[in-house]
Protein backbone atom coordinates (compact mmCIF):
# COMPACT_ATOMS: atom_id res chain seq x y z
CA UNK A 1 0.00 0.00 0.00
CA UNK A 2 2.60 2.40 0.85
CA UNK A 3 4.50 1.38 -2.22
CA UNK A 4 1.33 2.32 -4.02
CA UNK A 5 0.95 5.66 -2.61
CA UNK A 6 4.76 6.60 -3.58
CA UNK A 7 4.26 5.08 -6.71
CA UNK A 8 1.37 7.55 -7.27
CA UNK A 9 3.40 9.98 -5.85
CA UNK A 10 5.89 10.57 -8.33
CA UNK A 11 3.16 11.37 -10.98
CA UNK A 12 4.27 14.99 -10.04
CA UNK A 13 7.29 14.36 -11.80
CA UNK A 14 8.07 17.40 -14.11
CA UNK A 15 7.41 17.32 -17.89
CA UNK A 16 11.66 17.52 -18.01
CA UNK A 17 12.03 14.02 -16.42
CA UNK A 18 8.87 12.67 -18.29
CA UNK A 19 10.15 13.55 -21.85
CA UNK A 20 13.94 12.86 -21.48
CA UNK A 21 12.26 9.33 -20.65
CA UNK A 22 10.35 9.16 -23.25
CA UNK A 23 13.02 10.06 -25.46
CA UNK A 24 15.80 7.70 -24.63
CA UNK A 25 13.38 4.77 -24.04
CA UNK A 26 11.74 5.33 -27.21
CA UNK A 27 8.51 4.62 -26.62
CA UNK A 28 7.26 6.03 -29.67
CA UNK A 29 8.57 2.22 -31.01
CA UNK A 30 6.35 -0.22 -31.28
CA UNK A 31 5.54 -1.97 -28.43
CA UNK A 32 8.02 -4.53 -27.38
CA UNK A 33 7.19 -8.47 -27.45
CA UNK A 34 7.28 -7.83 -23.65
CA UNK A 35 3.75 -7.34 -23.72
CA UNK A 36 2.60 -10.83 -24.78
CA UNK A 37 1.49 -13.24 -22.21
CA UNK A 38 4.20 -15.86 -20.78
CA UNK A 39 4.31 -19.03 -22.79
CA UNK A 40 2.89 -21.59 -20.03
CA UNK A 41 4.47 -25.25 -20.62
CA UNK A 42 2.85 -27.96 -19.93
CA UNK A 43 4.01 -29.58 -16.88
CA UNK A 44 3.92 -33.70 -16.51
CA UNK A 45 3.13 -34.90 -13.69
CA UNK A 46 6.41 -36.03 -12.63
CA UNK A 47 7.41 -32.09 -13.35
CA UNK A 48 4.83 -31.45 -10.73
CA UNK A 49 6.05 -33.75 -8.20
CA UNK A 50 9.60 -32.25 -8.62
CA UNK A 51 7.89 -28.83 -7.80
CA UNK A 52 6.97 -30.12 -4.49
CA UNK A 53 9.23 -29.82 -1.25
CA UNK A 54 9.42 -33.70 -1.27
CA UNK A 55 10.27 -33.70 -4.75
CA UNK A 56 13.43 -31.08 -4.60
CA UNK A 57 14.49 -32.71 -1.49
CA UNK A 58 14.83 -35.74 -3.42
CA UNK A 59 16.19 -34.71 -6.44
CA UNK A 60 19.11 -32.84 -4.22
CA UNK A 61 19.37 -36.12 -2.51
CA UNK A 62 20.16 -37.59 -5.46
CA UNK A 63 21.95 -35.28 -7.46
CA UNK A 64 24.24 -34.48 -4.10
CA UNK A 65 24.89 -38.08 -3.99
CA UNK A 66 25.71 -38.61 -7.59
CA UNK A 67 28.41 -35.52 -7.41
CA UNK A 68 29.41 -36.53 -4.52
CA UNK A 69 30.30 -40.13 -5.72
CA UNK A 70 31.65 -38.65 -8.80
CA UNK A 71 34.22 -36.28 -6.49
CA UNK A 72 35.45 -39.26 -4.75
CA UNK A 73 36.02 -41.38 -8.06
CA UNK A 74 37.69 -38.73 -9.83
CA UNK A 75 39.86 -38.20 -6.70
CA UNK A 76 40.85 -41.94 -7.11
CA UNK A 77 41.75 -41.60 -11.29
CA UNK A 78 44.89 -41.64 -11.74
CA UNK A 79 46.53 -38.50 -13.80
CA UNK A 80 44.97 -38.86 -17.60
CA UNK A 81 47.17 -37.88 -20.02
CA UNK A 82 44.73 -36.79 -22.99
CA UNK A 83 44.73 -38.54 -26.04
CA UNK A 84 46.97 -35.55 -27.96
CA UNK A 85 49.67 -35.62 -26.01
CA UNK A 86 51.25 -37.13 -23.19
CA UNK A 87 52.66 -34.53 -21.28
CA UNK A 88 49.14 -33.16 -20.65
CA UNK A 89 48.28 -34.12 -17.29
CA UNK A 90 45.11 -33.17 -15.64
CA UNK A 91 43.75 -33.45 -12.15
CA UNK A 92 40.71 -33.02 -10.59
CA UNK A 93 40.17 -31.99 -6.94
CA UNK A 94 36.71 -30.32 -5.21
CA UNK A 95 38.37 -26.59 -4.68
CA UNK A 96 37.40 -24.86 -2.03
CA UNK A 97 33.45 -23.41 -1.13
CA UNK A 98 33.21 -21.81 -4.91
CA UNK A 99 33.66 -25.66 -6.38
CA UNK A 100 37.00 -24.24 -8.69
CA UNK A 101 38.50 -27.16 -10.53
CA UNK A 102 41.87 -26.60 -11.76
CA UNK A 103 43.48 -28.56 -14.52
CA UNK A 104 47.16 -28.77 -14.82
CA UNK A 105 49.32 -28.65 -18.02
CA UNK A 106 52.89 -29.88 -17.91
CA UNK A 107 53.61 -27.74 -15.06
CA UNK A 108 50.98 -24.74 -15.67
CA UNK A 109 47.95 -24.65 -13.71
CA UNK A 110 45.35 -23.61 -16.23
CA UNK A 111 43.16 -21.16 -14.74
CA UNK A 112 39.64 -22.61 -12.88
CA UNK A 113 36.93 -23.70 -14.84
CA UNK A 114 33.48 -23.64 -13.13
CA UNK A 115 29.85 -24.10 -13.53
CA UNK A 116 26.61 -23.46 -11.85
CA UNK A 117 23.83 -25.99 -11.95
CA UNK A 118 20.97 -24.63 -10.60
CA UNK A 119 16.90 -25.69 -11.22
CA UNK A 120 14.75 -23.65 -13.51
CA UNK A 121 11.44 -24.67 -11.47
CA UNK A 122 11.47 -26.47 -8.15
CA UNK A 123 13.39 -24.45 -6.04
CA UNK A 124 16.47 -26.66 -6.04
CA UNK A 125 20.58 -24.84 -6.52
CA UNK A 126 23.75 -26.75 -6.07
CA UNK A 127 27.16 -25.41 -7.23
CA UNK A 128 28.16 -27.98 -9.68
CA UNK A 129 31.76 -29.20 -10.60
CA UNK A 130 33.26 -29.67 -13.88
CA UNK A 131 35.02 -32.69 -14.92
CA UNK A 132 38.03 -33.44 -17.07
CA UNK A 133 37.32 -36.63 -18.63
CA UNK A 134 38.48 -38.62 -22.02
CA UNK A 135 35.37 -40.67 -22.13
CA UNK A 136 31.60 -40.14 -23.09
CA UNK A 137 30.39 -42.11 -19.83
CA UNK A 138 32.36 -41.31 -17.35
CA UNK A 139 29.70 -39.99 -15.02
CA UNK A 140 27.01 -42.41 -16.67
CA UNK A 141 25.97 -43.09 -12.47
CA UNK A 142 24.42 -39.55 -12.05
CA UNK A 143 23.14 -39.12 -15.65
CA UNK A 144 21.50 -35.48 -14.50
CA UNK A 145 24.06 -33.85 -14.53
CA UNK A 146 25.64 -32.39 -17.96
CA UNK A 147 29.57 -33.13 -18.14
CA UNK A 148 32.12 -30.84 -19.09
CA UNK A 149 35.53 -31.98 -20.50
CA UNK A 150 38.62 -30.24 -22.03
CA UNK A 151 39.29 -30.74 -25.81
CA UNK A 152 41.87 -33.71 -26.53
CA UNK A 153 44.79 -31.78 -26.03
CA UNK A 154 44.45 -30.61 -22.93
CA UNK A 155 44.03 -26.73 -23.98
CA UNK A 156 40.84 -24.55 -22.12
CA UNK A 157 39.32 -23.60 -25.79
CA UNK A 158 37.23 -25.78 -27.25
CA UNK A 159 35.41 -26.81 -24.31
CA UNK A 160 33.27 -29.91 -25.03
CA UNK A 161 30.18 -30.24 -23.54
CA UNK A 162 28.30 -33.65 -23.72
CA UNK A 163 24.78 -34.23 -22.52
CA UNK A 164 23.27 -36.92 -21.02
CA UNK A 165 20.40 -39.04 -22.83
CA UNK A 166 17.63 -37.21 -22.96
CA UNK A 167 18.70 -33.47 -22.43
CA UNK A 168 18.11 -30.90 -25.06
CA UNK A 169 20.09 -27.56 -24.46
CA UNK A 170 18.72 -24.25 -25.16
CA UNK A 171 18.70 -20.60 -24.54
CA UNK A 172 22.36 -20.57 -24.76
CA UNK A 173 23.45 -16.86 -24.21
CA UNK A 174 27.50 -15.77 -23.66
CA UNK A 175 28.29 -12.79 -22.05
CA UNK A 176 31.83 -11.18 -21.40
CA UNK A 177 33.10 -9.74 -18.28
CA UNK A 178 31.94 -6.42 -19.34
CA UNK A 179 28.11 -8.22 -18.65
CA UNK A 180 27.73 -7.51 -22.71
CA UNK A 181 25.78 -10.37 -24.61
CA UNK A 182 27.99 -11.85 -26.65
CA UNK A 183 26.67 -12.55 -30.60
CA UNK A 184 26.85 -16.52 -30.72
CA UNK A 185 26.28 -18.33 -33.62
CA UNK A 186 22.65 -21.08 -34.07
CA UNK A 187 23.79 -23.71 -32.79
CA UNK A 188 21.93 -27.18 -34.58
CA UNK A 189 22.99 -30.10 -31.97
CA UNK A 190 24.55 -30.55 -28.82
CA UNK A 191 28.25 -30.94 -29.84
CA UNK A 192 27.93 -27.41 -31.51
CA UNK A 193 28.73 -25.75 -27.91
CA UNK A 194 32.45 -26.71 -28.84
CA UNK A 195 32.37 -24.71 -32.13
CA UNK A 196 31.02 -21.98 -30.82
CA UNK A 197 33.39 -21.52 -28.08
CA UNK A 198 36.12 -21.75 -30.95
CA UNK A 199 34.94 -18.58 -32.59
CA UNK A 200 35.14 -16.58 -29.57
CA UNK A 201 38.15 -14.01 -29.50
CA UNK A 202 40.55 -14.30 -26.67
CA UNK A 203 39.42 -13.45 -23.43
CA UNK A 204 36.95 -14.62 -20.26
CA UNK A 205 33.08 -15.42 -20.99
CA UNK A 206 30.31 -16.31 -18.30
CA UNK A 207 27.86 -18.45 -20.33
CA UNK A 208 24.37 -19.47 -19.30
CA UNK A 209 22.46 -21.70 -20.97
CA UNK A 210 19.64 -23.69 -20.19
CA UNK A 211 19.74 -28.08 -20.31
CA UNK A 212 16.19 -29.48 -20.16
CA UNK A 213 15.41 -33.05 -19.28
CA UNK A 214 12.45 -34.02 -22.33
CA UNK A 215 10.47 -36.35 -19.94
CA UNK A 216 10.35 -34.09 -16.84
CA UNK A 217 9.95 -30.88 -18.26
CA UNK A 218 12.70 -30.01 -15.86
CA UNK A 219 15.19 -26.96 -16.77
CA UNK A 220 18.28 -26.42 -15.33
CA UNK A 221 20.22 -23.22 -15.87
CA UNK A 222 23.65 -23.82 -16.38
CA UNK A 223 26.81 -21.29 -16.49
CA UNK A 224 30.17 -21.73 -17.67
CA UNK A 225 33.24 -19.41 -17.13
CA UNK A 226 35.87 -20.15 -20.06
CA UNK A 227 39.11 -18.67 -19.82
CA UNK A 228 41.74 -18.30 -22.08
CA UNK A 229 45.19 -18.56 -20.60
CA UNK A 230 46.47 -16.31 -23.65
CA UNK A 231 44.40 -13.60 -23.04
CA UNK A 232 45.51 -13.09 -19.85
CA UNK A 233 49.22 -12.17 -20.07
CA UNK A 234 49.23 -9.91 -16.51
CA UNK A 235 52.47 -7.45 -16.57
CA UNK A 236 53.20 -6.17 -13.18
CA UNK A 237 50.79 -6.97 -10.22
CA UNK A 238 51.53 -5.21 -7.75
CA UNK A 239 48.10 -5.49 -6.02
CA UNK A 240 47.41 -9.20 -4.96
CA UNK A 241 44.03 -10.70 -5.36
CA UNK A 242 43.25 -10.25 -1.74
CA UNK A 243 44.28 -6.92 -2.00
CA UNK A 244 42.03 -6.07 -4.45
CA UNK A 245 38.91 -8.05 -2.77
CA UNK A 246 39.70 -5.31 0.33
CA UNK A 247 39.67 -2.19 -2.46
CA UNK A 248 35.95 -3.45 -3.58
CA UNK A 249 35.50 -4.37 -0.46
CA UNK A 250 35.93 -1.11 0.51
CA UNK A 251 34.60 0.57 -2.07
CA UNK A 252 30.96 -1.29 -1.79
CA UNK A 253 31.26 -1.06 1.91
CA UNK A 254 30.26 -4.69 2.23
CA UNK A 255 32.45 -7.87 3.98
CA UNK A 256 31.46 -11.15 2.45
CA UNK A 257 29.44 -13.18 4.77
CA UNK A 258 27.32 -10.15 5.71
CA UNK A 259 23.98 -9.96 5.08
CA UNK A 260 21.70 -7.43 3.03
CA UNK A 261 19.62 -4.97 5.15
CA UNK A 262 16.51 -5.19 2.85
CA UNK A 263 15.86 -9.00 2.14
CA UNK A 264 18.63 -10.99 4.63
CA UNK A 265 20.99 -12.39 1.44
CA UNK A 266 24.25 -13.02 2.49
CA UNK A 267 26.81 -11.29 0.58
CA UNK A 268 29.77 -12.87 -1.16
CA UNK A 269 32.52 -11.15 -2.66
CA UNK A 270 34.85 -12.86 -5.79
CA UNK A 271 37.92 -12.08 -7.30
CA UNK A 272 38.77 -13.70 -10.69
CA UNK A 273 41.47 -13.49 -12.22
CA UNK A 274 43.39 -11.04 -14.82
CA UNK A 275 41.16 -9.72 -17.71
CA UNK A 276 42.91 -7.26 -19.98
CA UNK A 277 40.77 -4.33 -21.08
CA UNK A 278 40.34 -2.72 -23.90
CA UNK A 279 42.37 0.00 -23.25
CA UNK A 280 45.50 -2.17 -22.10
CA UNK A 281 45.00 -2.14 -18.31
CA UNK A 282 45.47 -5.54 -16.29
CA UNK A 283 42.26 -5.70 -13.87
CA UNK A 284 41.15 -8.34 -11.52
CA UNK A 285 37.64 -8.97 -12.02
CA UNK A 286 35.81 -8.70 -8.81
CA UNK A 287 32.13 -9.47 -8.08
CA UNK A 288 30.11 -8.69 -5.53
CA UNK A 289 27.41 -11.49 -5.11
CA UNK A 290 24.50 -12.69 -3.00
CA UNK A 291 22.63 -15.83 -2.40
CA UNK A 292 19.29 -15.19 -3.59
CA UNK A 293 16.24 -16.92 -1.45
CA UNK A 294 18.77 -19.47 -0.40
CA UNK A 295 19.15 -20.51 -4.01
CA UNK A 296 21.65 -19.50 -6.04
CA UNK A 297 24.19 -16.75 -6.38
CA UNK A 298 23.50 -13.94 -8.50
CA UNK A 299 25.61 -11.27 -8.90
CA UNK A 300 24.38 -7.69 -7.54
CA UNK A 301 27.97 -5.86 -9.41
CA UNK A 302 31.06 -6.05 -10.85
CA UNK A 303 34.26 -3.74 -10.86
CA UNK A 304 37.70 -4.21 -11.99
CA UNK A 305 40.73 -3.47 -9.74
CA UNK A 306 43.42 -2.19 -11.38
CA UNK A 307 46.72 -5.11 -10.85
CA UNK A 308 49.34 -2.20 -10.54
CA UNK A 309 47.84 0.91 -9.59
CA UNK A 310 44.72 -0.69 -7.38
CA UNK A 311 42.57 1.82 -9.04
CA UNK A 312 38.94 1.01 -9.16
CA UNK A 313 37.17 0.87 -13.02
CA UNK A 314 33.55 0.50 -13.51
CA UNK A 315 33.45 -1.77 -16.34
CA UNK A 316 29.70 -0.81 -17.65
CA UNK A 317 29.57 3.18 -17.12
CA UNK A 318 29.83 3.44 -20.98
CA UNK A 319 27.34 1.15 -22.20
CA UNK A 320 24.83 2.16 -24.38
CA UNK A 321 21.56 3.88 -23.41
CA UNK A 322 19.54 5.40 -26.28
CA UNK A 323 16.91 3.17 -28.08
CA UNK B 1 2.98 18.47 -37.07
CA UNK B 2 4.66 19.96 -34.13
CA UNK B 3 2.97 20.35 -30.92
CA UNK B 4 1.95 23.94 -30.89
CA UNK B 5 0.25 22.75 -34.37
CA UNK B 6 -1.57 20.06 -33.06
CA UNK B 7 -2.81 22.37 -29.84
CA UNK B 8 -3.84 25.22 -32.06
CA UNK B 9 -6.26 22.46 -33.68
CA UNK B 10 -7.53 21.71 -29.73
CA UNK B 11 -8.19 25.63 -29.23
CA UNK B 12 -9.79 25.74 -32.86
CA UNK B 13 -11.83 22.80 -31.99
CA UNK B 14 -10.58 21.05 -34.63
CA UNK B 15 -11.13 17.37 -34.44
CA UNK B 16 -8.45 16.72 -36.54
CA UNK B 17 -6.13 17.31 -33.39
CA UNK B 18 -7.68 14.31 -31.98
CA UNK B 19 -6.27 12.47 -35.64
CA UNK B 20 -3.19 14.44 -35.23
CA UNK B 21 -2.30 13.38 -31.28
CA UNK B 22 -3.45 9.79 -32.14
CA UNK B 23 -0.62 9.75 -34.97
CA UNK B 24 1.92 11.30 -33.06
CA UNK B 25 1.55 10.14 -29.50
CA UNK B 26 -0.66 7.01 -29.94
CA UNK B 27 1.89 4.36 -29.57
CA UNK B 28 3.52 6.32 -26.43
CA UNK B 29 0.15 6.36 -24.38
CA UNK B 30 -0.79 2.68 -25.76
CA UNK B 31 2.65 1.75 -24.22
CA UNK B 32 2.53 3.85 -20.66
CA UNK B 33 -0.97 1.94 -20.43
CA UNK B 34 -0.02 -1.38 -21.30
CA UNK B 35 3.01 -1.33 -18.58
CA UNK B 36 -0.05 -0.47 -16.15
CA UNK B 37 -2.68 -2.33 -17.08
CA UNK B 38 -1.40 -5.18 -19.15
CA UNK B 39 -4.52 -5.71 -21.21
CA UNK B 40 -4.95 -4.34 -24.65
CA UNK B 41 -8.93 -3.85 -24.30
CA UNK B 42 -8.38 -1.86 -20.94
CA UNK B 43 -5.15 0.24 -22.21
CA UNK B 44 -7.48 1.02 -25.71
CA UNK B 45 -10.14 2.45 -23.10
CA UNK B 46 -7.91 4.39 -21.50
CA UNK B 47 -5.91 5.93 -24.69
CA UNK B 48 -9.66 7.15 -26.14
CA UNK B 49 -10.40 8.40 -22.72
CA UNK B 50 -7.44 10.07 -22.52
CA UNK B 51 -7.86 11.66 -25.91
CA UNK B 52 -11.43 12.43 -24.73
CA UNK B 53 -10.16 14.34 -21.31
CA UNK B 54 -7.62 15.93 -23.44
CA UNK B 55 -10.65 17.31 -25.74
CA UNK B 56 -12.08 18.89 -23.14
CA UNK B 57 -9.06 20.44 -21.07
CA UNK B 58 -7.80 22.01 -24.37
CA UNK B 59 -8.70 24.74 -24.10
CA UNK B 60 -8.38 26.35 -21.48
CA UNK B 61 -5.33 24.13 -20.71
CA UNK B 62 -2.32 25.17 -22.92
CA UNK B 63 0.56 22.48 -22.13
CA UNK B 64 4.22 23.16 -22.32
CA UNK B 65 4.22 19.09 -23.58
CA UNK B 66 1.58 18.05 -25.40
CA UNK B 67 3.71 14.82 -24.75
CA UNK B 68 4.08 14.72 -20.99
CA UNK B 69 0.60 15.93 -20.61
CA UNK B 70 -1.15 13.00 -22.56
CA UNK B 71 1.54 10.46 -20.43
CA UNK B 72 0.15 12.12 -16.91
CA UNK B 73 -3.30 11.87 -17.91
CA UNK B 74 -2.75 8.23 -19.39
CA UNK B 75 -0.72 7.08 -16.10
CA UNK B 76 -3.37 8.87 -13.63
CA UNK B 77 -6.16 7.13 -15.98
CA UNK B 78 -4.65 3.53 -15.92
CA UNK B 79 -4.01 3.69 -12.20
CA UNK B 80 -7.65 4.43 -11.52
CA UNK B 81 -8.62 1.33 -13.80
CA UNK B 82 -6.12 -0.73 -12.27
CA UNK B 83 -7.78 0.01 -8.82
CA UNK B 84 -11.24 -0.83 -10.29
CA UNK B 85 -9.76 -4.29 -11.52
CA UNK B 86 -10.08 -7.09 -8.95
CA UNK B 87 -7.12 -7.95 -7.02
CA UNK B 88 -6.39 -11.36 -8.99
CA UNK B 89 -6.45 -9.43 -12.28
CA UNK B 90 -3.93 -7.40 -11.02
CA UNK B 91 -0.23 -7.56 -12.73
CA UNK B 92 2.32 -8.97 -10.55
CA UNK B 93 4.96 -7.01 -12.12
CA UNK B 94 3.29 -3.57 -10.91
CA UNK B 95 2.94 -5.25 -7.38
CA UNK B 96 6.48 -6.19 -7.73
CA UNK B 97 7.46 -1.99 -8.11
CA UNK B 98 5.12 -0.99 -5.98
CA UNK B 99 6.63 -3.14 -2.83
CA UNK B 100 10.40 -2.10 -4.54
CA UNK B 101 9.34 1.26 -3.47
CA UNK B 102 8.17 0.71 -0.25
CA UNK B 103 11.62 0.88 1.38
CA UNK B 104 12.59 4.27 0.11
CA UNK B 105 9.99 6.53 0.56
CA UNK B 106 8.51 8.13 3.60
CA UNK B 107 6.10 6.46 5.81
CA UNK B 108 2.59 8.06 4.44
CA UNK B 109 2.21 10.34 7.26
CA UNK B 110 5.14 12.10 6.73
CA UNK B 111 4.81 12.88 2.54
CA UNK B 112 4.62 16.51 2.01
CA UNK B 113 4.02 18.62 -0.99
CA UNK B 114 7.95 19.01 -0.57
CA UNK B 115 8.52 15.37 -1.10
CA UNK B 116 7.52 15.87 -5.28
CA UNK B 117 10.35 18.56 -5.41
CA UNK B 118 12.68 16.35 -3.14
CA UNK B 119 12.17 13.13 -5.60
CA UNK B 120 12.82 15.70 -8.69
CA UNK B 121 15.79 17.32 -6.85
CA UNK B 122 17.32 13.67 -6.16
CA UNK B 123 16.67 12.80 -9.89
CA UNK B 124 18.49 15.51 -11.72
CA UNK B 125 21.26 14.69 -9.16
CA UNK B 126 21.88 11.34 -10.65
CA UNK B 127 23.19 10.15 -14.04
CA UNK B 128 20.99 9.93 -17.10
CA UNK B 129 21.10 6.20 -17.08
CA UNK B 130 20.16 5.63 -13.16
CA UNK B 131 17.33 8.68 -13.52
CA UNK B 132 15.99 7.44 -17.47
CA UNK B 133 15.85 3.67 -15.34
CA UNK B 134 14.43 5.14 -12.20
CA UNK B 135 11.28 7.16 -13.90
CA UNK B 136 11.41 4.33 -16.42
CA UNK B 137 10.65 1.65 -13.89
CA UNK B 138 8.45 3.57 -11.31
CA UNK B 139 6.86 6.25 -13.71
CA UNK B 140 6.17 4.35 -16.67
CA UNK B 141 5.90 0.91 -14.77
CA UNK B 142 8.38 -0.52 -17.34
CA UNK B 143 9.24 -4.09 -16.66
CA UNK B 144 13.27 -4.78 -16.07
CA UNK B 145 13.06 -6.85 -19.14
CA UNK B 146 11.34 -3.88 -21.19
CA UNK B 147 13.97 -1.69 -19.77
CA UNK B 148 16.62 -4.24 -20.75
CA UNK B 149 15.39 -4.08 -24.18
CA UNK B 150 14.99 -0.63 -24.58
CA UNK B 151 18.62 0.69 -23.10
CA UNK B 152 20.88 -2.35 -24.65
CA UNK B 153 21.41 -2.68 -21.01
CA UNK B 154 21.39 -6.77 -19.25
CA UNK B 155 18.19 -7.09 -16.58
CA UNK B 156 21.02 -7.77 -13.72
CA UNK B 157 22.50 -4.26 -15.10
CA UNK B 158 18.81 -2.72 -14.75
CA UNK B 159 18.07 -4.44 -11.53
CA UNK B 160 21.43 -3.44 -10.19
CA UNK B 161 21.27 0.16 -10.93
CA UNK B 162 17.50 0.42 -9.98
CA UNK B 163 18.38 -1.10 -6.38
CA UNK B 164 21.56 1.45 -5.94
CA UNK B 165 19.33 4.51 -7.11
CA UNK B 166 16.91 2.94 -4.64
CA UNK B 167 19.36 3.05 -1.65
CA UNK B 168 20.95 6.14 -2.20
CA UNK B 169 17.24 7.89 -2.67
CA UNK B 170 16.74 6.25 0.95
CA UNK B 171 20.00 7.93 2.32
CA UNK B 172 19.05 11.26 0.90
CA UNK B 173 15.21 10.88 2.31
CA UNK B 174 17.04 10.26 5.78
CA UNK B 175 19.07 12.84 5.62
CA UNK B 176 16.59 15.18 4.91
CA UNK B 177 14.61 14.12 8.34
CA UNK B 178 12.63 11.99 6.63
CA UNK B 179 11.72 8.36 8.16
CA UNK B 180 11.75 5.67 5.42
Amino acid sequence: MKGQVAFEALGALSDGLILEAVEVLGFSEDASPAFAAPRRRERTALSRFFGTGWGVALLCAVVSLSVLGGIIWAGQRPPAGGPGGSETETTDYAGDEQTEVKVTHGDTAIYPQRFFLWSMNGGYAADGLGFAGTAANDYGNHPSLPMLRYAKDGSISPCELTLAKGYSLDNVQVYDMDMKVVPTPAYDGEFSYERFLQELPAGRYYVSMQIRHRKSGYDYAFALEVFDPQADTATEEVISKEEAMEIASAYWNIQSGETSPDNGFTYRIECQKTHVTPGGETVYVVLWRWFVDGHHWSTVDVIWVDCVTGEVIIPYENLPTGS
Amino acid sequence: MNDQEIISLYFDRNEQAIKETDTKYGKTCMQVSMNILHSRPDAEECVNDTYLKTWNSIPPTKPHSLCAFLCRIIRNLSLNRLQELTAAKRSRELTVSFEELEDCIPLPDEQSPELAALLESFLREQSETDRVLFVGRYWFACSVEELAKRTGLTSKAIHMRVFRTRERLRAYLEGRGYRV
